[in-house]
This record gives structure tokens, sequence and C-alpha cells, in this order.
């Protein structure tokens, strides 16, 4: 049962800006899979809920020559369907189709699951490989910051009191490159991911120029580029050997926390290797590596 | 009504009669469409959260934080304070009332103690359930927190902490022995033979210790209850339960009304499995709404109150000593289960019982000692769950087994052969088997069929290393493997646990049934108007069985459990049918003007033997005849028929033995699966079961059952339990944590039924209980299909991802 609050539904990012900063109990609510999950279980107990989705500003994805821009409000249905996401954008579907119910879905959006900021948060791994960025909009005005500097810690974002997370800014990868997303999880299911892994390489055909970016989540308290592990397999030949070191030294550095019902920290230092060289080796199977 | 629309033709017209099968049944053997698939489907049915009650207030649960604490203090004047509420009610309100028929030992609400995280402390009773909340956060409840004993094994032990010091003050049924002073509550002990000289016999012997994981039935539909007391003393409750008529019993007993002036009413219920049966938030909903006379109170569980509000499934930790001689026969058996009741013993007790007479399985084993225990721990209540102490003892039984082919160098298909029980065979209760209670080799040869088992197949079992490739070709990344497991289950039930159905004839000769059992999804609101259908000579679509069970209008029935619903259900209206056909004979006997016996009932009237074409159609008889004059003979058919098994006694109390099983259904399970050496992750290819339940009634509802329950069993097996904190605490009372499976789980999983019919001599055309019976060997069959494949041994559930790479990358055992 949901306890008792105030709902605002502004048209207008102003208006959205104005009544946050004016209501020290308000709360924004995108798709509301995490807050209302929250709310119900007494965790927050706003007094008001600020439903952004009336916000026009905040919706849709915009492809420009530089940089594809994505509304805090764009759905997951949004990003499997969006026939403007190429191949290039293979990690952020993948992620989609794992992501949860049809219902689930429709309503949870790419800035809501951003800015509830779970470790394994399926698209703070995605956007990692993609050096995406965020845009914040406050009462001062707007700044950008790179994921990583947005995300935090575990359950903390960058938002300062009266903020909202209104966009967020991909630059086009080289094209040509491919990307993928793969998460273990305990069913196949609905499911929260155990851990993931996203990957994006860029000219996957030619291994000289070939770059890869390799991102974690659920290893560390928030999804974690692999710079170590990125040098490794650029430039490189994929061949059994070159996986195997892989395997072997991607888990270096990474703190998965004991204590987790999804998984324990060894069987993710197990297995994250083994997701990071199959989402690979997909990669190379579909024909283009 | 206006227009000149014709009326359609009456039912029986207009539905042409099916022609025999080969059995010369008609309505039994089809697959007659689900009589609620409408309702269902379309959202009109009405479950008990759906039904409105003008002036109804709500309830909240303020629950125990501790496993185990002295309720030092209770102040409701912040709560009463709280605008909306209504009344708050705690346990000094109730301290003399408590649950219980076969042990007296919960209060509803808990009085001076707790016993376990999420034990009912009070109640508050308010205009909305957000004001319910309001004033159940505002309650200030103070604990003195004592010692609590959550382990089995400890708890069990003499000297552990007690969670019931009372034990030897509780009343409790003549067939149960509590032992005061320890937490065991039962002691269930099967004798047979002298295991000592059976272990003599034995060329090898076996042991090994098993364990098995609380889990959660994870209904569809939350348990809810609405309580409303009269001022007249009438006390009349809808509910979400399995056993309407235990339910008014209980409610009878605690609160001394007359049984007459308590009302239970179910409407659809959304699923059962056991966690439903017995009695569950129907006392403590009653309480609170005595305290508010005259307006009904409302409690639906939320989903993470299902997990410690209601009851949980298995927990069980256990031993299993087994000796064969060098032929492969079973010489002896020694069993220790210690089942993990948690804190309150009234629904876990006959489990211990119905695990402690088949924990053997399925064979004939001449020497055998069991000893199963009921024990309290500070942990939330077990009940019943779909397979009732069947699967704990088939864990380990069919793991032993295995163990042995391996040892003995045999094909475990060929070991389990040898030992199967059949006719003329005693099984460990002492009963001797007849041809008609089933074919156990049978339903093994099936399953040797559908997942093409080779002998070879039984030579598995490939420990990690010998699955290392040579260095020159990659390493295999996956390896499969099969498995097999054979059951038995006969019900645990009271010795006079009776089913009736009330039939009536409509105007237009169709049938209206009113039954006591529940349609809690199992389909025997279809099933039981096919098997009055065929009695009768009509059409399925002719008969309805009314969807609601009512005590105030129903007939009797013990309980819907123990998969007696077609067999005891289906008898009593089958008796009613025939009750109804003597009717209808005597009418027509009457209005022709001669005796009864040159007359016979046939598809749709009754006819004048040898005269056929002296026939009056049902319309003309079910009010009773008319003559052309207009007088009437005869008055409308009503008919019942009431049902009890014979002859069941209760187990002698130092052997255990004695005929104590109405019925067994015998059967085999398989599995092949698929495991990933890389991450552990066990995929299900084939996951098959051959049942002999008799006659199948309806292929299609028996085929849903049959899957559903393997579907069911491989949740527990792969990814399904309870996690409890140092503290007792349910970690995972959510559908986010506890993990059922999902359909993506099973999408390329091939499930198979196979039904063996050996009819039932005394149930309805042959047919015999097989709901549960699916899931009873699931967790064998599929872990003896992982040593097929890696040489992993599985001692204990779940076979989780994290689990079962463990065991591969060292020591290959799940223990």
């Amino acid at each position: 049962m949901l306890r008792p609050f105030a709902y605002l539904k502004p048209a207008s990012l102003k208006e959205a800006l104005g009544v946050l900063s004016s209501h020290p109990g308000a709360v924004p609510l995108a798709g509301g899979t995490d807050l209302l999950v929250d709310i119900r279980s007494g965790k927050a107990r706003p007094s008001l809920v600020v439903d952004l989705k009336g916000i026009p500003a905040l919706a849709g994805i915009q492809v420009e020559d530089q940089l594809v821009s994505m509304g805090a409000l764009v759905t997951v249905t949004d990003v499997l369907d969006s026939p403007v996401l190429d191949q290039r954008f293979a990690a952020l579907q993948d992620a989609a189709r794992v992501f949860g119910c049809q219902e689930i879905c429709h309503r949870a959006t790419l800035g809501g699951n951003l800015a509830h900021a779970s470790p394994g948060s399926e698209y703070g791994t995605a956007l990692a490989v993609f050096d995406a960025r965020v845009e914040l909009a406050g009462p001062d005005g707007v700044r950008i910051l790179p994921l990583a500097e947005f995300l935090v810690e575990a359950g903390k974002n960058a938002l300062q009191a009266g903020e909202i997370l209104t966009r967020i800014l991909i630059p086009q990868p080289p094209q040509g490159s491919r990307s993928a997303y793969r998460r273990g999880s305990r069913v196949r299911g609905m499911d929260l991911a155990s851990f993931c892994c996203a990957v994006l390489v860029e000219n996957p055909r030619e291994v000289d120029r070939r770059r890869v970016r390799v991102a974690v989540g659920a290893m560390n308290p928030v999804p974690t580029r692999l710079a170590a592990v990125e040098g490794l397999l650029s430039g490189q030949p994929w061949n059994d050997e070159l996986m195997a070191r892989m395997q072997a030294e991607i888990s270096r550095g990474l703190n998965p926390r004991a204590g987790s019902l999804r998984a324990t920290p060894a069987y993710k230092r197990d297995c994250i290797g083994v997701l990071c060289r199959r989402a690979l080796e997909d990669l190379c199977a579909s024909g283009e590596s | 009504m206006r227009g000149t629309t014709v009326p359609p033709p009456c039912v029986l017209e207009a539905i042409p009669q099916s022609t025999p099968g080969p059995t010369g049944l008609v309505a039994v053997g089809q697959n007659v469409r689900r009589k609620d698939a409408v309702d269902k489907v379309t959202g009109q049915g009405q479950f008990v959260a759906d039904l409105g009650f003008p002036g109804a207030l709500h309830a909240r649960i303020v629950r125990s934080p501790h496993p185990s604490a002295r309720i030092v203090r209770i102040d409701t004047a912040a709560a009463l304070r709280v605008e909306g509420v209504r009344s708050v009610v705690t346990g000094r309100q109730c301290q003399d009332l408590r649950i219980g028929i076969c042990i007296v030992d919960q209060p509803p609400l808990a009085v001076d103690r707790v016993r376990f995280v999420g034990e009912p402390v009070a109640g508050v009773i308010a205009a909305t359930p957000e004001a319910a909340l309001g004033g159940a956060e505002a309650l200030v409840v103070e604990y003195e927190p004592l010692p609590a004993v959550l382990d089995v094994e400890e708890a069990w032990k003499e000297g552990a902490a007690l969670v019931h010091p009372d034990l030897g003050s509780y009343a409790c049924l003549p067939s149960f022995c509590p032992q005061p002073g320890t937490n065991r509550f039962h002691h269930y002990k099967l004798r047979k033979g002298n295991p000592q000289v059976g272990f003599e016999a034995s060329s090898l012997v076996v042991e090994h210790h098993y364990e098995v994981p609380h889990i959660s039935h994870a209904q569809l539909e939350p348990h809810g209850a609405v309580a409303r007391w009269g001022h007249d003393g009438t006390l009349t409750v809808w509910c979400s339960a399995q056993s309407p008529f235990l339910v008014r019993s209980m409610l009878a007993g605690v609160f001394c009304v007359p049984h007459g002036k308590v009302r239970v009413v179910v409407p659809y219920v959304g699923g059962g499995f056991g966690g439903k049966s017995d009695v569950t938030i129907e006392p403590l909903v009653a309480v609170l709404a005595r305290a508010v006379v005259g307006r009904p109170v409302r409690l639906i569980l939320t989903r993470e109150e299902m997990f410690y509000g209601s009851v949980l499934g298995r927990g069980m930790k256990g031993w299993m000593k087994t000796g064969v001689d060098a032929q492969g026969y079973l010489q002896a058996v020694q069993a220790r289960l210690l089942f993990n009741c948690g804190a309150y013993g009234e629904y876990a007790i006959n489990i211990v019982v119905g695990g402690g007479h088949n924990c053997t399985g399925p064979y004939q084993i001449p020497h055998i000692e069991t000893d199963s225990y009921a024990v309290y721990t500070n942990l939330p209540f077990v009940g019943a769950f779909r397979g009732y102490g069947h699967p704990e003892g088939h864990w380990m039984t069919e793991r032993q087994l295995d163990l042995i082919a391996r040892r003995l160098e045999l094909d475990p298909v060929e070991l389990r052969r040898r030992n199967l029980l059949g006719p003329g065979k005693e099984n460990a209760l002492g009963q001797i088997m007849a041809a008609h209670n089933g074919r156990p080799d049978a339903c093994l040869d099936r399953v040797v069929q559908l997942l093409d088992w080779k002998g070879s197949d039984a030579r598995g079992g490939k420990p990690p290393a010998a699955l290392a490739q040579p260095a020159s070709s990659p390493a295999p990344r996956r390896a499969r493997g099969k498995g097999v497991a054979a059951f038995m289950k006969s019900p645990v039930m009271s010795t006079n646990a009776a089913s009736s159905a009330y039939l009536r004839f409509n105007d237009d000769g169709t049938v209206t049934l009113t039954v006591g059992g529940v349609d809690i999804g199992q389909g025997s609101l279809t099933v039981l108007a096919q098997i009055a259908a065929e009695a009768l000579k009509l059409p399925p679509e002719a008969v309805l069985v009314s969807s609601a069970t009512d005590t105030q209008y129903g007939p009797h029935d013990w309980q819907t459990v123990a998969s007696r619903t077609t067999w005891a259900g289906g008898n009593a209206v089958l008796i009613a049918a025939r009750n109804a056909i003597g009717q209808l004979e005597a009418i027509a006997a009457e209005a022709w003007g001669v005796p009864a016996d040159q007359v016979e009932y046939v598809a749709g009237g009754v006819r004048r033997t040898g005269q056929p074409q002296d026939f009056i159609p049902l319309v003309k008889l079910v009010l009773g005849y008319t003559h052309p004059d207009g007088h009437t003979v005869g008055s409308p058919v009503m008919a019942y028929g009431s049902f009890v098994p014979r002859g069941l006694t209760y187990p002698d109390r130092e052997t255990g033995r004695g005929n104590c099983a109405a019925e067994w259904t015998f059967g085999c399970q398989g599995a092949e699966v698929e495991v990933d050496l890389e991450t552990g992750e066990i995929r299900v290819l084939s996951m098959v079961t051959a049942i002999d339940a008799g006659t199948i009634i309806n292929p299609q509802l028996a085929r849903g059952q049959i899957v559903g329950a393997m579907a069911q069993g491989l949740g527990a097996v792969l990814s399904e339990q309870i996690v409890y904190d140092t503290q007792g605490r349910i970690r995972n009372p959510n559908l986010t944590d506890y993990k059922l499976p999902t359909p993506e789980d099973f999408q390329d999983t091939r499930f198979e039924a196979s039904f063996v019919e050996t009819p039932q001599p005394d149930g309805p055309y042959g047919a015999r209980p097989l709901a549960e019976h699916a899931i009873v060997c699931v967790a064998p069959a599929v872990a003896n299909a992982l040593y097929n494949a890696v040489g992993v041994d599985a001692f204990s559930l779940p076979l989780t991802h994290d689990r079962v790479l463990a065991a591969l990358k060292g020591g290959g055992e799940i223990a």
C-alpha cells in the first residue's frame, strides 16, 4: 500500500525546477519502477511527488552529427523500438531485452535507471562504454557531467537538491563500431543482474586499429570501465590465449561486496571474464570481426 | 422482453451426444474446456480481494521483529490517536484462545512471548488501509530478547533453547507424541524387520546427509480474509482457503460457537499448493473483527507478508543409510528426518508423518527403521506444500539409489527395476500391493523411452577432470547428462476424510452440482462435471459445478488437499448421480404404473425396458411427471452423495505401520540437463513424468497438473530458497530475490507427461490422485542428471549457478 503523498505534474522544466526547489520533501518521479517500490516499503517517504512525464524537454531520442541525445524519460521500450539506434548501439538494446517484464520496460526510463545508481544498473554499465555524459538542470542552470562522475556510489548520484537529470548525451561511436551487453542472473527471465558487462569495439575488422571498451556492473559500488582490460584487448588479435589472459586479469581491482543475495564475490570474479569473453565472441560470431 | 427472438433450444437438444470411446466412456477422457476459463481469462472471476463490503474496516498487523523475545509492554495510546483508527487488538484480548487440532500450540496474537520474526503481536483496525498502517507504525511494543534457535539440528538436541517451554501442557491428538522439555513436538517411528540383519546381509552400505531448504508457495493470489461478527453471535468469514469446512470447524472451536453459526465462504482461489490448507489467517482476522462487532474487517496480506504471515514449505535435514546385496536388492534402510517446522506445529505435524511413511520410496525393502521428527525452531512456521513430506524423503532415497548404482556399476534404471514394488510386494507400512495399485515398472519403462535412456547413459558421471580435452582442441563449455528417479505417494489424511455433493436437476434437464471441495486452480469444477455427466449420460456442458464454496449451503468436505478431490469428491458426485438416476427411474415407473425394475435410465430420459417407444425425456421428469390431465407424480429430483474411505487406521505408535494410506500413486521421472561448465548454470532440456494415475478424466487438465508440478519443482531445484540472516529474519521476502522460475527458463525445455492407466477400483471410473505427484522426484532426477553430466554430487538444494560452479572447481560435491 502506498503511504499518502501530494502529487504534481508540471508541464515545463522551469515549473518542475521551481516546485522541487521550494519543497524540501519533494522527489521527482520518472517511470516510478524504483520509487514506487521504495514508497510502498517505507524506504522513501516523500511529502510531494513531482511527476516529470509532462515535460516535453525530457523526452525523445535526437540524433545529431556528433551526438545522440536521449531524454531522461526515454523508456526501455523506446530504446528497443527506436529506428534511429543502429548496430553500434546494440548494447543498449541487449540491456532492454533483459531489463524486465513488458510492463516494467514500458514504464522504466533511462534517466531513472541512472539516477537510482544501482551498482548493477543496466544502463549505468551499458552507457559507460559509450562515454556518455549526463545533462543536469537546476535552479542555477545546466551542467554536464561524465557518467562516471554522476554515479558517485551505490545508491548515490551527483544530483544536488532541486536538480533534475534531463538528458543523456552520447558521442557518436565511430562508424562500424559494434557493442554488446551481457549479464549473469539467477533466472533467465525477470531478474536483476547479478553482475554484468558491456563491450564496445571500434574498427572491429582491423586488428591494428581495433579499440575495445569494457565496463562491468555489480562488481564495484558503481559501474566501472576497465582501462587495463581495454588496453589488453585493443590492437591485438583475439585468440584463446589473449582471452585467457583477459579472464585471468579482469577481476583485478574489482571488489564485489559480500553478502549479496544475487551472487557471491567469488562467483562474480569467476564469471565476469567469461561473460566478457562471450560478449566479444558473440560480436565476432555475428560476422563483423 | 420484447421482440420475436426464438428462445435458444434446450442445451440437451443443442449438444449432440458424443460416441463412446474404446473404454465405453463418453464424457470421461475428454478434453472438456475448463468451466472457469472465460471467467479467469476475462478477469470476471471474483477472488476475496475483489469482494465489496459496505462499511468494511481494514486491518494491519504489527509483527515481531525478534525471533524470540518476551513482550514487556504494548502501548496502544499513540496508535489509537491516529485518525481513522477504530481499535487495536493485542494478545491480551484473546489470551485464552489457541489454534490447533492435532497440537494446540498457537495463539492468534502473541501472548507475552514471540517465537519468530513476523509473528502477529497486534492488529490495528481502521477506516482505511492507510489509517491502519499509520496506527500500526505508531504502536509501541517493548521486547526483551530471549535466546533463539534457528538451526533444526541445534533445536533437536537436548538442552537447546526451548521454543515452547510449556509443550507438556498442550492438548494434542492421541496419535501424536510431543516430548516435553525438548523442541520435538512429534516423533514418528517406522519399524519393519530388523535393520541389523539387513545390513549384515548387505554387501554395500551407503550413507549420506541431505538437506532441503525452506521454500515459499508464492501463490499468485495473496492470502486474504474478511470476517464479520453479527450481533446475534454469528461469524461469517470470506477467505482464500483450501479447506472451508476445516476453517469453520477450527473457528467454531477457537471461539466456542456452534458450527452452524459460523459461515465460511470461499470464492475463486488463486493457487493453494498446500499453503492455503488447514487455517491460515482466518482466526487472526476473526479475533480482530470481534472488537468491532457488526463491521466486516478485511485483511489482504501483502506479497512480503505472505512469506512470514502464512506458512512456508519444506525445510528438512536428513540422514539415510541404505544396504544392498551384491545383486542389487535393497536389504535395509535407516533414516532420520529432522523437519524444521518453525515456531508452531499444527500445520507441519502430519507432514512429518507422511515424510516418514514413504521416505524409502517405491521399493520393497525388508528392514526399515526411520525416525521422523517434528522440530520447533524460532522461524516462520511451515505447512503443507505440494508433495507433503514426499519430496524430502525421495530426495534422499533417489540420490542414494544412484550412489549405489554407481558403486555396483549397475544401470540406475536396472537397479530401480529390481527393487520396485508391485503386486504381492509389501510396502514400508506393511500393506501388500495389489495389481490395481498400479505399475511402477511400466512408468519406469515409459521414462526410459521418453528420455531415450540407453544402458550406456548409466556409465555417465564423468568426473570434472575427465571432461578436459586434449590440449589441441578447445575446452568444452557444456556437458549433458540424464537422470531418473521413481516415486510413490500416498495421501496423509484423517481416517474419516469425507467428501460430499448435492446434485439437483434444473427445469430444463441440466444439472447443478454443489460440492464442499474447492477449485484452487486444479480444475475440479470441470472434472467433477465430467464425472457427473458420464454417470448421467449428459454432455459435460449440461453440468455446472458451483464455483464458490459456502459452508452454509454446500455439503461437507474434509479439505481440498492430498490430491483427493477427483478421487473422493468424484466418488461423492458419482454416488449422488446414481441416487438421482434412481429417483428419475422411480418417477417414470410410477408414471407408467410399472415396477421400477422395468424402466431404465438412458441418455436424455427414461425408457421402459424392452419397449423403446415408451420414453419420457428428462425435462418431463426432473420436477416430477405431470400426466396429460394435469395430475403429477413424483417431485423435483434432488440427490446427494457422500464418501469416506473405508478401513483406514491410525499408525501403530511403536512401529508406525498400519493401514494408513487409502491409495498409492506410482510414477517415475526423468531429466536431461545441460551444464554450463564455465558458469555452473543448469539448463533443463527435458523433464518427463510417467505416472499411473488410473483412468484420466481430462487429459489436458491432467497434463496441466503434471507439467505445472514439474515446473514448480524445477524452481525449487534451481533457484528458490528462503534465506535467513543470523537473527531469523527472511532476507528475501519478495519476488525480487525469492527467485521463482520464469517462462524464459523453460522456453527450450521439453515437458512430457505420460499416463499409465491402471484403474483404481474405488476411484470414480478408475481415477486415482495425480495433482501433487509430479513434484516429488524432480529434484533427485535433476541431481542425478547433474552427476551424469559433470560428476558433481548434490546433497542439498537449490542447485544454483554459484554452488554448481564451486563444486565443479573443487570437491565435486554440493554438501
